[in-house]
């Protein structure tokens, strides 16, 4: 049932605390050389997934096999793998070179082998010049790549990365991520990363795997998860989505309020009759002079409510009537914004596009 | 899926070994401190031929109403100690936490002189002070010194600092944010106290109360050396067990003491976990801002019972050098002749020396390892929790209940570890056993404070546990070894209530000298050996103190941040 190429291969991993299932029935491929983000919020499993891939969680169920060997019930001392904790867990008392050659020493190699190796890793990742510092001397995006560069050090077939970026503030982090991509295409060692951070997911995975209360909810490209997102849950998680309850017409069409929204595309499978959610990306919404033809498929008339100025972009908060209570948002650049004349109160004409519209059963 | 049976994870060779190890722990556990105190229980419901009578022992007791005054005498000794000693150490802990008076640091050091003597010291200062022939005794407006108010000064004595360090902990917690709020609402300042101070320290009060009755009911020297007429129940276990050789109404005297203990041990640490529960992460520490008036009422407080601490030291001090009390004040080294007296000896206070040394570094070693595998180990949880709570089981016995059940369980021809009994095995064993708690604890806090990664991330590079615990978890935790350590020397060279029955003729220790020698009449002599004991424990303190600041400038280099930033 798998493609023979999958370097990792998850089945069925289920895990139990008592009554409480944290994981349940799920699997997961992981080519050679993929950097696969397990994404979902916080309780999600995503870590749990991680540490059964480490062996320091035991399964209740599920089978895991790493370079075509069953490891599902092998202590963590013996499978294949380099790990970044949140908290990095360098070892304190020790410096920097000696982190790096901490599981070098182990390897019968001489010292002047291990030597050679720990000057590579620091010049890996950068940290020429301070070898001799203890991780306490080091900033946090220093200490993060020691944590890196001692998980790579015995060359591991699987790097697995929990949170690793979490404790860093916003700056560090883009930079960091950038940084820990270019190493993992270079290496091109498999890696696991978890994380509950959307952007980084998006950013750094070329898969994602979003998790939700123990299941997957979907895995795919960041593309498809950003523009195919499979349940409400993933529409919400990932990029913003405006949801509007509306009831399914079994011809391809819903209607919210008074107003029908034509998405054949997607509503093949719902009945008449039967309440949806018609979703749309703010940025999807187009946004027209009040004197355009409303005729057009898909348009309406909606009226302004107010504005939100957030640097690049403009969000707009809109409503197909004056008083009434479906609200939604719209996000546009301030170029559009001048030109369109738009502030509270303003008149304007909308509209969804069809191929931008997703719906679900509510 | 072919089975349904849960996976279990193969046993890696880091597993076998530290479960290994943990069965070696819970071993030592059983032979150590569980059978000696089933053996106790056992002793009870025995007669002296050793068949079983049921409750026959214990109707006994009760029939005998000079035993059965011991138990009141016991609790009330505890309760008046316990009232007398909160108050004069709560004030302490104010001036030394509330106040902005000089010399704070002096003070705190005043306050703990008495964990260096044995509770026996005090005892025999106030003989000198309040005695038949004491400087003082007009004070006593004709009372008697020997009986219960001997007792309770000299256990308000040396209970004092346990309680100051307790209380000092608690009142030091305060969240500082309450108390601007209460200014700035205008609140009178005896308020403030009744209102913010006392429920903020509530738990630690009741806390350090619970502490102080437990060693006041528990103690033996102090009881031993002043009580005269007066009983208490580790008295009795001591009067039946060496002078009557009844082990069996010993052992009922022992289980009758436990009953107090573990009732008031319990509600300790009921106690004890709600305090810890109290300090919140956004809390400001309180920062006390100079009042002139109360200050000054502060710091004469404290000159006043340092004053008091000093003066039943230096009386004890003083008459150790006195050539013929009251006759011949002359100074001389006389009472230091230890061989020439009867009971004490030069012998018994090198082998105090040596069993405290021994059962520091051992204790320290085998509390610290076993401390590691019950916190570090990844598998075998409920052996692991179980030995935790055995770990605690020490601090709610008393020492003479320790001591006697190792005399029964160890003097028996029918236990292959017969061999150790009077040597200098079972005195460091059970000095371990006996104070094996706290350091249990310093150990384990530690441990708590070290990432629970390392062990993961060492399995993950597949290098052994005993290395990581080599190269990192032992050189982190060097402040908490050499606090253990000292904690171990101090208690053991100052305690006589484990140890006071399983001394033999070439184990015979200082601490049990004071004793024999006071009882023989030697009372300038057993000062002496008493003082020694507090110049030693006082000068490996200031090496030990010496040694820690120069192995943590060389050892903890990794402490001092220097941040750079990113």
């Amino acid at each position: 049932m798998s493609s023979s190429d999958s370097y990792l291969l998850i089945q069925n991993l289920t895990k139990r605390f008592g009554e409480f299932e944290a994981l349940s029935q799920v699997s997961l491929e992981v080519d050679q050389s993929e950097l696969i983000c397990l994404l979902g919020p916080s309780g999600c499993g995503k870590t749990t997934v991680l540490r059964c891939i480490a062996g320091l969680e035991t399964p209740t169920v599920g089978t895991i096999v790493q370079n075509g060997v069953d490891i599902t019930s092998l202590p963590p001392e013996d499978r294949d793998f380099g790990i970044v904790f949140q908290s990095y867990a360098l070892f304190p008392n020790l410096t920097v070179n000696e982190n790096l050659g901490f599981g070098l020493a182990n390897r019968k190699l001489s010292k002047q082998k291990i030597q050679e190796r720990v000057q590579q890793l620091i010049a890996t990742v950068g940290l020429e010049g301070h070898g001799d510092k203890f991780p306490g001397q080091l900033s946090g995006g220093q200490q993060q790549r020691v944590a890196l560069a001692r998980a790579l050090a015995t060359s591991p077939g699987l790097l697995l990365l929990d949170e690793p970026l979490s404790a860093l503030d916003a700056k560090v982090r883009q930079r960091l991520r950038r940084e820990i991509l270019d190493l993992q295409r270079k290496i091109g060692i498999t890696t696991v990363l978890v994380t509950h951070d959307q952007e980084e997911a998006l950013t750094m995975g070329d898969r994602i795997v979003v998790m939700d209360h123990g299941v997957i909810a979907q895995t795919g490209t960041p593309e498809e998860i950003y523009s195919n997102p499979t349940t409400p849950f993933v529409a919400n998680f990932i990029g913003k989505m405006n949801f509007l309850d509306g009831i399914a017409s079994g011809t391809g069409e819903v209607a919210v309020n008074q107003f029908s929204f034509d998405c054949a595309q997607t509503t093949e499978t719902f009945s008449s009759g039967d309440r949806v959610l018609l979703c749309i990306r703010p940025e999807d919404i187009v946004i027209y002079d009040s004197d355009f033809d409303n005729n057009e498929i898909n348009c309406n008339n909606a009226v302004v409510i107010d504005t939100e100025f957030l640097g690049s972009v403009f969000r707009v908060r809109l409503a197909f009537e004056e008083s009434s209570s479906t609200e939604f948002i719209a996000e546009l650049p301030p170029s559009n914004m001048r030109s369109l004349e738009i502030e509270s109160g303003a008149n304007v004409s909308i509209k969804f596009p069809p191929e931008r519209l997703h719906v679900y059963l509510a | 899926m072919a089975t349904a049976s849960a996976i279990v994870t193969k046993y890696s060779r880091d597993d076998k070994f530290q479960g290994g190890i943990l069965v070696l722990i819970a071993l030592v556990v059983a032979i150590a401190v569980l059978l000696p105190l089933f053996t106790i229980f056992l002793k009870s419901v025995e007669n002296r031929d050793g068949q079983f009578v049921g409750i026959l022992n214990y109707v006994e007791y009760f029939q005998t109403p000079a035993l059965v005054a011991s138990i009141y005498n016991t609790i009330i000794i505890g309760v008046v100690t316990t009232v007398i000693v909160i108050i004069l150490a709560f004030i302490y802990a104010y001036a030394l936490t509330r106040s902005c008076m000089p010399y704070k640091n002096l003070f705190r050091s005043i306050s703990l002189i008495p964990l260096l003597a044995p509770s026996l010291l005090p005892a025999i200062a106030l003989i000198y002070m309040f005695g038949n022939q004491g400087y003082m005794k007009e004070l006593m407006f004709g009372y008697e010194i020997r009986g219960p108010i001997g007792i309770v000064i000299s256990l308000v004595f040396w209970i004092f600092p346990h309680v100051v360090i307790l209380l000092s902990t608690a009142l030091s917690t305060a969240d500082g944010r309450l108390y601007e709020a209460a200014k700035v609402l205008r609140t009178k300042s005896i308020r403030t106290f009744f209102k913010i101070t006392l429920p903020a320290a509530k738990y630690g009060v009741m806390s350090a109360c619970f502490v102080a009755f437990l060693y006041a009911i528990t103690d033996f020297g102090a009881c031993k050396v002043i009580g005269g007429w007066f009983t208490v129940l580790s008295l009795d276990i001591y009067k039946q067990v060496v002078g009557q050789q009844n082990f069996q109404l010993g052992s009922v005297v022992s289980v009758i003491l436990l009953l107090p203990v573990v009732v008031t041990f319990i509600a300790q640490r009921q106690v004890q976990r709600k305090q810890t529960a109290q300090i919140t992460p956004g809390s400001v520490p309180y920062q006390p801002k100079p009042n002139r008036r109360f200050d000054l009422l502060m710091l004469l407080y404290c000159i006043a019972v340092s004053f008091i601490l000093l003066a039943i030291l230096g009386t004890a001090a003083f008459a150790s050098f006195v050539k013929f009390w009251p006759y011949n004040l002359s100074l001389s080294l006389t009472n230091y002749q230890f061989n020439l007296m009867d009971g004490g000896s030069w012998q018994a206070y090198r082998n105090s020396v040596v069993m405290s040394l021994y059962t520091a570094f051992i204790g320290t070693a085998v509390i610290f390892c076993s401390a590691y595998f019950i916190e570090k180990t990844r598998r075998y949880r409920g052996l692991r929790s179980s030995l935790n709570f055995l770990s605690i089981v020490p601090l709610a016995t008393p020492g003479m209940v320790l001591g006697l059940a190792y005399l029964f369980f160890f003097n028996d021809p029918l236990n292959p570890l017969n061999f150790i009994y009077k040597t200098m095995i079972i005195l460091v064993l059970a000095n371990i056993v006996h104070y094996y708690t706290v350091p249990h604890l310093t150990a384990t806090t530690a441990l708590k404070q070290l990432d629970v990664e390392f062990e993961s991330v060492s399995a993950s590079l597949k290098v052994p546990f005993y290395k990581t615990f080599w190269h990192v978890t032992l050189p982190i935790c060097i402040p908490a070894l050499s606090n253990i350590w000292i904690y171990l020397f101090v208690t053991a060279i100052t305690t006589v209530s484990a140890v006071v029955f399983l001394y033999g003729h070439d184990t015979n220790i200082a601490a049990v000298a004071v004793v024999n020698m006071d009882d023989a009449g030697d009372v300038a002599p057993a000062a002496a050996m008493a003082m020694m004991i507090v110049y030693t424990a006082m000068g490996v303190r200031i090496v030990h103190w010496l040694l820690t600041h120069f192995i943590e400038k060389h050892t903890q280099k990794w402490r001092q941040q220097k941040l750079t930033s990113d």
